[in-house]
C-alpha cells in the first residue's frame, strides 16, 4: 500500500542530478540507442546532449574521488554544475507568471539565489552516492532542444527513470529541466514557490532562500570538517 | 508517550467495517467531479498565461520535424507538457499539515530508528525481501492494467508473477526482468479511476502512509483486500507484514526524506506538488 508513496518520495528526493555525481558505469553498456535528427547524424558520437551529460558525469566523478584530498573539489563541482545548467531559463520556469511581477533586480537576485540553492542541494548529495548503476536510454533532438533519458538502479531493484531536458546555447547543450519519474524539477519548484508567493512578495521569498542557503552552507562546512 | 496507542488505533481502523469506510469515501467521490472540472479550468488558465516565455523560447527555424517526435516532449512552453499545472486543490491544508507534522515526528522518532535496526541484514537480502513483497502486488497490477485495456502490460504482469514466483524463488529474485526484459508495470486502481476521467480530488496526507488524494485513497481500499497476505495471514499477521514491508523499504532508502526536509523551503508543499504531479503523469502514461 505504501509503495506508491515510497516510490515517489524516493524519486523526488533523488532530484535527478544525483546522477551527475555518479560514475559513468553506463558507458560500457552497449544498448544505447539514439534517435537523432538528420542534421546531427555526422558527428553523433563526439557531440550532442548525451555526450555532454556523460562527459559531465565523468568529470564530476573525478572530483568525487578527490573528496577530502583537495580543497578545490567543491569549487570544481560547482563550476561544472554552473556550466551545464541554464539557470536563467530555469529561474523563469520556476517563477512562471510571477517572473513578470518581479523587478529586473529581483529577477537577477532570484537567478543568483536559485542557482546557489540547487548547487548546495547537489553538493550535499555527493557523499550519499553509493555506486548505483546508470543506464542511458534514448536521446531525442529537435532543433535546439533535446531530451536524454537515463535510468538509475536503486537498491530495492527498481530502476528510476530520469530525463534531462536540454537546450542548445551557442553550440553548448545545457540542462533546463530534470524529470524524475514524471516529476519535473522546475514545475515542482514552480508550484511550491507560487504557493509561497501567494502569502509573500518576491522580496520575502528571496529572504527565505537566502536563509536556506546559509543554513545548507553551514551544514556542509560542518560535514567538511568532520570528513 | 507520543506513540502509545498507535497500534491500537491502526487495529481499530482495520476492524472498522468496510461499509463505514466506503460510505465516507463515497461522500468524497461525490466531491471529486466538481474538483476535476475546477482543475481543468485552472489548467486552461495556466495554458493561456504562458506568454512569459515567448521572448526567450527559441523560435522554430521552420524545419518540419514534427513527424519524428511526439509533441509532448517538445511543446512550445519549455516547461508545459501539461496535463497538469496546479490543477489540484488542497482545502484540507491545515489538517494535512497537522498529519504531516505527526508523520514527520513518527518518521524521526519511531520509523527511522526501527529501519536502522533492519540495516544489520545485508542489503541484497533486504532487496530480495522487498521484491518478494512487491511480487505479491503483481495480481493487482495485472488487474489494473486490464481495466485500462492495457492488455500487453497486463500480460507482462501475469508473466512476471508466474516467472518470479517459481524461477525467482517466490519473488526474491527478478528473472523476469533480468532474463526476459519484462519490467514491472506501474499500474494501480487509482490510475484506473484516473484513466476514466476521475480527477485527483482533494490532496490528503494519511497517517503513517503519507501523501495521497481522495481518488487514490479510495482506490487503496480494494487494493488492501486484494493483497494475498490479507487472506493468508488475517488481521494481525497482515498488519505485521505491512509493517515489515514498510520498515524494510525504509531501510533501503537513502535518507531521502531527510534531504527534502533540510533542502526545501517548505517540505510540505514540495512533497505535495511532487506527489500530485507524479500521479497525473502516471495516469497520462
Amino acid at each position: 500500500m505504501g509503495s506508491k508513496a515510497r516510490g515517489f518520495t524516493c524519486a523526488v528526493v533523488m532530484l535527478g542530478v544525483l546522477q551527475l555525481f555518479a560514475p559513468a558505469g553506463a558507458d560500457a553498456q552497449p544498448q544505447v540507442t539514439t534517435q537523432r535528427a538528420v542534421e546531427y547524424s555526422k558527428d553523433a558520437v563526439m557531440s550532442g546532449p548525451m555526450f555532454e551529460i556523460k562527459q559531465t558525469i565523468d568529470r564530476i566523478t573525478e572530483q568525487l574521488l578527490a573528496i577530502g584530498t583537495t580543497s578545490t573539489w567543491r569549487n570544481n563541482v560547482s563550476k561544472l554544475v554552473h556550466s551545464k545548467f541554464n539557470f536563467e531559463v530555469m529561474s523563469q520556469g520556476v517563477l512562471g507568471p510571477n517572473w513578470h511581477k518581479a523587478t529586473p533586480q529581483e529577477r537577477e537576485r532570484f537567478i543568483e539565489l536559485f542557482s546557489q540553492l540547487l548547487e548546495e542541494t547537489y553538493i550535499g548529495r555527493v557523499r550519499e552516492y553509493t555506486g548505483q548503476k546508470i543506464r542511458f536510454g534514448n536521446e531525442q533532438i529537435r532543433q535546439n532542444r533535446a531530451v536524454v533519458d537515463t535510468y538509475i538502479a536503486m537498491d530495492s531493484g527498481d530502476e528510476i527513470p530520469i530525463s534531462y531536458k536540454m537546450l542548445q546555447n551557442d553550440d553548448e547543450w545545457q540542462v533546463y529541466d530534470v524529470v524524475i519519474e514524471e516529476v519535473s524539477l522546475v514545475r515542482n519548484y514552480r508550484s511550491s514557490y507560487s504557493s509561497i508567493l501567494r502569502k509573500k512578495n518576491v522580496g520575502g521569498l528571496l529572504e527565505e532562500m537566502q536563509a536556506k542557503i546559509k543554513e545548507l552552507k553551514q551544514r556542509h562546512a560542518v560535514e567538511d570538517r568532520s570528513a | 508517550m507520543f506513540f502509545a496507542g498507535i497500534y491500537e488505533n491502526v487495529r481499530f481502523v482495520y476492524d472498522a467495517k468496510l461499509a463505514r469506510i466506503v460510505a465516507v469515501c463515497l461522500a468524497g467521490v461525490v466531491l471529486l467531479s466538481p474538483t476535476a472540472v475546477r482543475g481543468e479550468q485552472r489548467m486552461n488558465a495556466a495554458e493561456s498565461s504562458t506568454e512569459y516565455f515567448n521572448n526567450d523560447t527559441p523560435k522554430d527555424s521552420g524545419l518540419d520535424v514534427e513527424a519524428l517526435y511526439s509533441e509532448d516532449l517538445f511543446s512550445d512552453d519549455l516547461y508545459a507538457d501539461d496535463d497538469w499545472d496546479e490543477g489540484f486543490s488542497d482545502p484540507l491544508e491545515p489538517v494535512n499539515r497537522a498529519v504531516f507534522w505527526f508523520n514527520d515526528k513518527s518518521y524521526f522518532y519511531l520509523l527511522k530508528p526501527v529501519a536502522r535496526v533492519f540495516r544489520v541484514v545485508p542489503t541484497p537480502v533486504r532487496s530480495g525481501v522487498s521484491r518478494m513483497f512487491d511480487n505479491l502486488k503483481s495480481p493487482i497490477r495485472a488487474v489494473s492494467s486490464m481495466l485500462q485495456l492495457k492488455f500487453l502490460q497486463s500480460g507482462i504482469e501475469v508473466s512476471r508473477l508466474l516467472i518470479n514466483t517459481t524461477v525467482g524463488l517466490g519473488g526474491f529474485y527478478d528473472p523476469a526482468k533480468n532474463w526476459w526484459d519484462l519490467n514491472k508495470q506501474n499500474e494501480d486502481l487509482g490510475q484506473v479511476l484516473g484513466h476514466y476521467g476521475v480527477g485527483q480530488g482533494w490532496y490528503l496526507v494519511l497517517p503513517l502512509l503519507g501523501p495521497s488524494n481522495l481518488r487514490d485513497g479510495v482506490a487503496m481500499i480494494p487494493e488492501f483486500y486484494a493483497d494475498p497476505l490479507y487472506w493468508a495471514l488475517h488481521r494481525d499477521g497482515h498488519l505485521i507484514a505491512i509493517g515489515v514491508d514498510g520498515m524494510n523499504a525504509l531501510s533501503l532508502d537513502k535518507d531521502t526524506y531527510e534531504s527534502v526536509v533540510t533542502e526545501q523551503l517548505d517540505p510540505y508543499l514540495f512533497i505535495r506538488d511532487a506527489y500530485l504531479q507524479r500521479r497525473a503523469g502516471l495516469v497520462a502514461e
